[in-house]
């Protein structure tokens, strides 16, 4: 079926595979850019990677501006302001996030206060009213699971006015995101899982929101298919550079389509869980999928029968009958996880990552208002969140 | 030397204007009926911050309508775009604002047409407001339409007849 009406974006410059990182001057060098301020966080700073980016840079005209390390896991809007000083102090002229989630949100709350000309966010936060960006901005992903490469979403926390500031709009979206092996090669097996589960929460919810479209779904299914076939075995060998590859792309796919068709309630609940308690993102959606796909079931049957293919491959779909593919889905989504629990221990219940009953009313409230909800197939109050909290316990 | 090429100015549709503002009245008296009448509207309208003001409207310059938060009350402040509004849903278009305030599309499948935008805190009043416009939807527009644009049937408190009444001649 396809929509009366839709929308979709995609303007991110993608270089992917081998020394892509090497070209990250050459892009710089459209944009008539030479000082770029390079954000990342202290451990990927330890661990070298934040050096690797910079010696890529390496034999050109480009000046690493300020290397800024000093990012938490939550982005905050103190931080954000920090930054932009720095950059001003520093006279950059293009932002490098390396880094994962919070990395790049924090360089995207960057831009936008360097492109509205403001040090307050909060003027700012809101659906499709920012203007488009003038800081060129190249991203390089560390985990593969977020896409926040390819995604027009940030969340910056606001802890002094208690506001979890959201900012949704084409205009954020990066130049340029920048794939290479070497950046993803030294994640643990748990961190590889956990981030993979996110990516195929992602590219599921994507291909069943309200505001799915056929470019959407194209790159959610693309997605779940390497899933499937790649990260298996990124989990089991880190060093296997073909799957880590393939899992970089499956991320950023995903991302792409959740980007334009957004996500559902398996977010809106995880970020709920996240929000109240600090559980890690990607075991959230790990351990809420099958919950939030059954509890979507009834209006989009059709839509996990048709997932079937990519999620358990042709031999399992050709053997389903076709009334039983929908709850198949759900079954080898369950069958992933406790698979990635026997390998490495991801989690599959809450209560291993934290979550106790007296907070389900709290998680229940955040949940229903978190924006995912507005866009997920079936309507769901904090009674229903509350049932999905008891089976996910 | 005049160039030989002269400016097109397309029609001001001067008749979507009218009734968009006409419809956009009956949202905001309709939402300060029903903020008024019904208990769930009433709690999701507890949860801002006193004086919070919300503004709907068509983009850049068409009709709008404000409401603002006072006490237990939300008080519809007539056809204007309120300067300060804390939170502002704006349609794309006058179109836009037509096809949802006709009840053609939901607000739910609204967004996800991007055919507004909206400025303000989502999680704390984006939410909460498009769950009781679900509720003023549900009273406002023929049950037929409005089953038909709602994902679920919204918990009400009270009847068509009082919102109508109220929205009418007030509260
Ligand atoms: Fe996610």
């Amino acid at each position: 079926m396809i929509p009366s009406y839709y929308e979709f974006i995609n303007s991110v410059k993608i270089l992917s595979g081998k020394n892509a990182l090497e070209n990250i001057p050459a892009e710089l060098r459209g944009f008539e850019a030479r000082k770029p301020i390079l954000l990342t966080d202290k451990m990927l700073v330890k661990i070298g990677l934040a050096q690797q980016v910079a010696d890529a840079c390496g034999g050109s005209e480009i000046v690493i501006g300020a290397m800024y390390d000093d990012i938490p896991p939550d982005s905050s809007v103190e931080v954000v302001n920090d930054i932009v000083r720095v950059y001003r102090e520093t006279g950059c002229d293009s932002v490098i996030a390396v880094g994962g989630g919070s990395v790049i949100d924090t360089a995207k709350g960057v831009c936008i206060c360097l492109t509205e000309g403001t040090d307050d966010l909060l003027d700012h936060m809101g659906v499709d009213i920012l203007k488009r960006r003038k800081t060129p901005f190249v991203v390089v992903p560390t985990t593969a699971g977020t896409g926040s490469e390819v995604t027009g979403v940030a969340v910056i926390a606001n802890p002094a006015k208690n506001v979890k500031m959201e900012f949704v709009s084409a205009n954020i979206l990066p130049d340029v995101a920048v794939l290479d092996v070497r950046m993803t090669k030294s994640l643990p097996p748990r961190l590889t899982a956990s981030t993979g589960m996110d990516a195929l929460v992602h590219a599921i919810e994507a291909y069943t929101c309200l505001q799915r479209n056929p470019l959407s779904d194209a790159h959610a299914h693309a997605a779940i298919n390497l899933i499937r076939k790649y990260l298996p075995r990124a989990v089991r060998d880190g060093k296997d550079e073909e799957a880590r590859l393939a899992m970089a792309n499956a991320s950023l796919l995903a991302g792409v389509a959740f980007s334009n068709s957004m996500v559902g309630i398996v977010h809106a609940v995880g970020h709920a869980c996240g929000g109240v308690l600090r559980a890690p993102h990607g075991d959230c959606m790990a351990i809420l999928l099958p919950y939030g796909m059954e509890y979507n079931l009834s209006a989009v049957s059709e839509r996990y029968a048709e997932l079937l293919l990519p999620l358990a491959g042709p031999e399992v779909y050709a053997r389903t009958s076709a009334s039983q593919r929908a709850e198949k889905s759900i079954e080898t989504v369950r069958e992933m996880s406790a698979e990635y629990s026997r390998i490495c221990g991801l989690p599959t219940k809450l209560r291993e990552v934290g979550v106790k009953k007296e907070d389900f009313s709290a998680i229940a409230r955040a949940a229903v208002n978190d924006g995912a909800m507005i866009v997920n197939p079936v309507e769901a109050d904090e009674d229903d969140v509350l049932g999905i909290l008891e089976k996910a316990y | 030397m005049a160039s030989a090429y002269r400016e097109i100015r397309p029609p001001a549709k001067r008749f979507e204007r009218s009734c968009v503002s006409v419809l956009l009245w009956f949202v905001g008296r309709g939402f300060q009926a029903a903020a008024h009448v019904d208990k769930h509207v009433q709690d999701e309208v507890c949860g801002w911050k006193d004086g919070t003001i919300i503004a709907i409207g068509v983009a850049p310059c068409g009709p709008h309508m404000s409401v603002r938060k006072t006490g237990n009350r939300l008080r519809f402040l007539g056809n204007v775009k309120a300067p300060d509004a804390d939170a502002v849903i704006e349609f794309k278009s006058l179109d836009a604002a037509l096809l949802v305030l006709t009840g053609q599309i939901g607000i739910d499948r609204a967004y996800a047409e991007h055919r507004f935008s909206l400025k303000g805190d989502l999680f704390s009043i984006g939410m909460p407001l498009v769950r009781c416009l679900y509720i003023v939807e549900s009273y406002l527009f023929p049950k037929s339409i409005a089953k038909k644009i709602l994902k679920r049937w919204p918990k009400r408190s009270s009847s068509g007849f009082a919102v109508y009444f109220h929205t009418i001649f007030g509260v």
